[in-house]
């Protein structure tokens, strides 16, 4: 249908004895108002070469409004205030990010950020393989089994599992007592240290890193296994030499993911870390709720994500290089 | 070259192979025998059981009952790595993050060969598939018929005792097809392979295969070289899955020797002097194949082998025109004339024909 015709769409409104014959042949009169409407608009909408930017228009603009413009505030209000001795200072500066680097005490705790979001994310990937093969490669039920075990942390609330973990860790919680059993002595105590902070973040993100690796697992010919099997690959070969290797694009949208999440942590770090080990995400409560410092918090915000940016960035290009070779010739 | 990559076919027997899925039984007790060298196929419908069979001899499947032996050696519990096998499969299944000499160099590596040795092997068997030169291509920026190329060169590198193809030509358009069959052929009989080829063409089966083992439900139909399955097949299965023919059912009556004469409920008698091992009890059926009939116009006198009908329709197909003829009692009757004779004989709808047929073109065959 030609666009012209969206101009008597109101006339189809009329009782059916007044509507052309041409218009009876091609539509059911009967046919309500909202609903020929939306048939338009969505003609409208879909075969031109605006339908992509059209689908995207309404998240582009909500994201704009509430995201983009709430960061670039923030990262604004990080380079032109600085607080001295509870006095905002207001003008250009870079006071908040020089005090960031040249203190020993953030130095340290943007490293720790650094180190538990890619130890979360190596164990991550560790624990990720088997259970992704086993989704990927197992039947129907193992495979749906697997999901919803390793989905299950996502049901409980952030603040209970990590009071359950507290529970698990502390001196004289499960784990402590299970180890006593089996006749360890004097028992490691992993609450409020980065231990804590890993291995909950390992449980929770876990099947943001099992979830992508399994759809690219998934997505492997089986008979590229076999090719590799029947060439005299052993089942470890096929993986290393295969599996791993196919399944990279998923690992690291895994790893991507799970390092962001971990980074950005927050009631997981400050529970189980406790002011001991404290994360980025626990300076910038204290600077802001605490402190009242708001640039300074900002400018630490600012560097998080700017971090996390930057190495969600720099493996995903790695990645993709590799991956593009696979598909040369097909572009 | 032929030699440095030539391995000696070993001898693969399979013996009362079964395989069932629950209930239902895929493969029934099948057994066959291909000689050191030589290319059988396993021919039938989908669903027969032949890839079945195939997996099971590579080990991707295993067998419920039976055994399988490469030059007498039981295989059956070893491991797919270690049976030492080459196989292609439908799609190639190449690796698409490897390169070209990676792929073929695959095999090598697995069995621990040097990487000079690997690379100089690879590259050898490269220029057997004629692809010298693209050793540093990736597979996708390949055209289907050099992929198929080097699934080819990969399954062969390691001097496999026995090499697989499942359907390997399937995604291949006809003319490439054929070429690559040929190919493949002269390689396979340069390397003194045994293959063990799956397909549900016949006409790939005939140009490829020294024998053809005719699946259908699982068992195996009849087992034979190209001709002889073609010019005695023995169910009406395997006389209509291999080329086509018009059959009819009929009784025998008289059996000597090698001479059959059979009649069939509307009375019409036919005469056979091709070899079968059927009796007077067995439901049989006369087939014959349509470019083993002659026509002549008009009504001719009832005699063995005759058939006399009103043409219903004719059809050009290039090399021949195809015949249908209605006769009362049996039905439709469809005839191939060789097109040089077809321009003296022109059968046209309505008219009376006589289609006629020598002794030694009347098949007998088993009826389901």
């Amino acid at each position: 249908m030609s666009r012209v015709e969206s101009i008597d769409v109101p006339t189809r409104s009329l009782p059916a004895h007044t509507v052309s014959g041409a218009d009876v042949g091609q539509e059911v009169p009967g046919e309500p108002l909202a609903a020929r409407l939306a048939g338009r608009a969505w003609e409208l909408l879909a075969g031109t070469r605006y339908t992509g930017y059209l689908l995207v228009a309404p998240t582009v603009l909500f994201l704009a409004v509430w995201f983009v413009w709430p960061v670039l505030t923030m990262v604004h209000l990080s380079l032109t205030a600085h607080v001295v001795e509870g006095v905002t200072v207001e003008g250009f500066t870079l006071e908040n990010y020089v005090r960031l680097y040249a203190s020993d005490l953030y130095f340290r705790i943007l490293m720790r950020t650094i180190r538990i979001a890619l130890m979360t994310s190596l164990f991550a990937a560790v624990f990720a393989y088997p259970l992704a093969i086993a989704i990927a490669r197992g039947g129907p039920s193992l495979a749906r089994l697997v999901t919803i075990t390793i989905l299950a942390p996502l049901l409980v609330n952030v603040v209970v599992r990590s009071y359950g973990w507290q529970a698990i860790l502390n001196k004289t919680g499960a784990l402590a007592w299970l180890l006593k059993l089996v006749g360890v002595s004097n028992p490691p105590v992993l609450l409020y240290t980065e231990w804590a902070v890993l291995i909950a973040c390992v449980h929770v993100y876990l099947p943001f890193m099992v979830m992508p690796i399994a759809g690219a697992i998934g997505r492997i010919d089986r008979s590229v296994e076999e090719a590799a099997r029947v060439a005299g690959a052993t089942r470890l070969a096929v993986l290393t030499r295969v599996i791993l290797p196919l399944s990279l694009p998923g690992l690291a949208v895994g790893v991507s993911l799970v390092f962001s999440l971990s980074a950005a942590a927050y009631v997981t770090p400050q529970i189980l870390g406790g002011n001991f080990s404290p994360l980025l995400g626990t300076l910038i409560e204290q600077q802001i709720l605490t402190l009242n410092d708001w640039p300074f918090g900002a400018a630490i915000s600012t560097l998080l994500i700017a971090m996390v940016l930057a190495s969600n960035l720099i493996f995903l290009k790695l990645v993709s290089r590799r991956f593009a070779r696979w598909t040369a010739g097909a572009r | 070259m032929a030699t440095a990559t030539s391995a000696g076919g070993g001898e693969v027997r399979l013996t009362g192979i079964c395989r069932s899925y629950g209930t239902t039984q895929v493969v029934r007790d099948v057994n066959l025998n291909a000689a050191g060298g030589e290319i059988l196929a396993l021919l039938g419908p989908s669903g027969c059981g032949k890839t079945t069979t195939l997996r099971m001899i590579a080990g991707l499947v295993q067998p419920s009952a039976g055994e399988i032996t490469i030059d007498g050696a039981p295989i059956t519990g070893l491991p797919v790595h270690r049976r030492n096998l080459g196989m292609l499969f439908q799609n190639y299944a190449l690796f698409p993050h490897l390169s070209v000499l990676e792929n073929v160099a695959f095999g090598l590596a697995m069995r621990g060969a040097s990487k000079t040795e690997t690379t100089r092997r690879a590259r050898e068997a490269l220029a057997l598939v004629r692809l010298a030169g693209f050793e540093d291509r990736m597979p996708a920026a390949l055209s289907g018929g050099q992929q198929q190329r080097v699934a080819m060169a990969r399954a062969i590198v390691y001097r496999p005792r026995v090499l697989l193809l499942d359907e390997p030509f399937g995604a291949l358009d006809k003319k490439l097809r054929e070429e690559m069959q040929i190919e493949l052929r002269q390689l396979c009989n340069e390397l003194g392979l045994t293959t063990i080829l799956v397909t549900h063409d016949q006409e790939e089966a005939l140009i490829l295969a020294d024998q053809i083992a005719v699946m259908r439900g699982g068992r195996i139909e009849q087992v034979d070289n190209a001709r002889a399955i073609y010019e005695r097949p023995v169910s009406h299965f395997v006389a209509d899955f291999i080329g086509s023919s018009n059959f009819i059912a009929a009784g025998i009556v008289e059996k000597t020797g090698d001479h059959t004469l059979l009649r069939s409920a509307g009375g019409h008698l036919f005469a056979s002097t091709v070899a079968n091992d059927f009796s007077a009890t067995d439901r049989v059926a006369v087939a014959i194949r349509p470019e083993s009939v002659r026509l002549s116009p008009g009504e001719q006198p009832a005699a063995p082998n005759t058939l006399s009908g009103t043409i219903r329709r004719s059809l050009f197909k290039g090399q021949v025109l195809s015949v249908w003829m209605q006769n009362g009692s049996n039905g439709e009757f469809q005839v191939s004339v060789p097109i040089e004779e077809a321009g003296t004989l022109s059968p046209r709808p309505g008219e009376i024909w006589t289609a006629r047929w020598s002794a030694e073109r009347t098949l007998v065959v088993r009826e389901q």
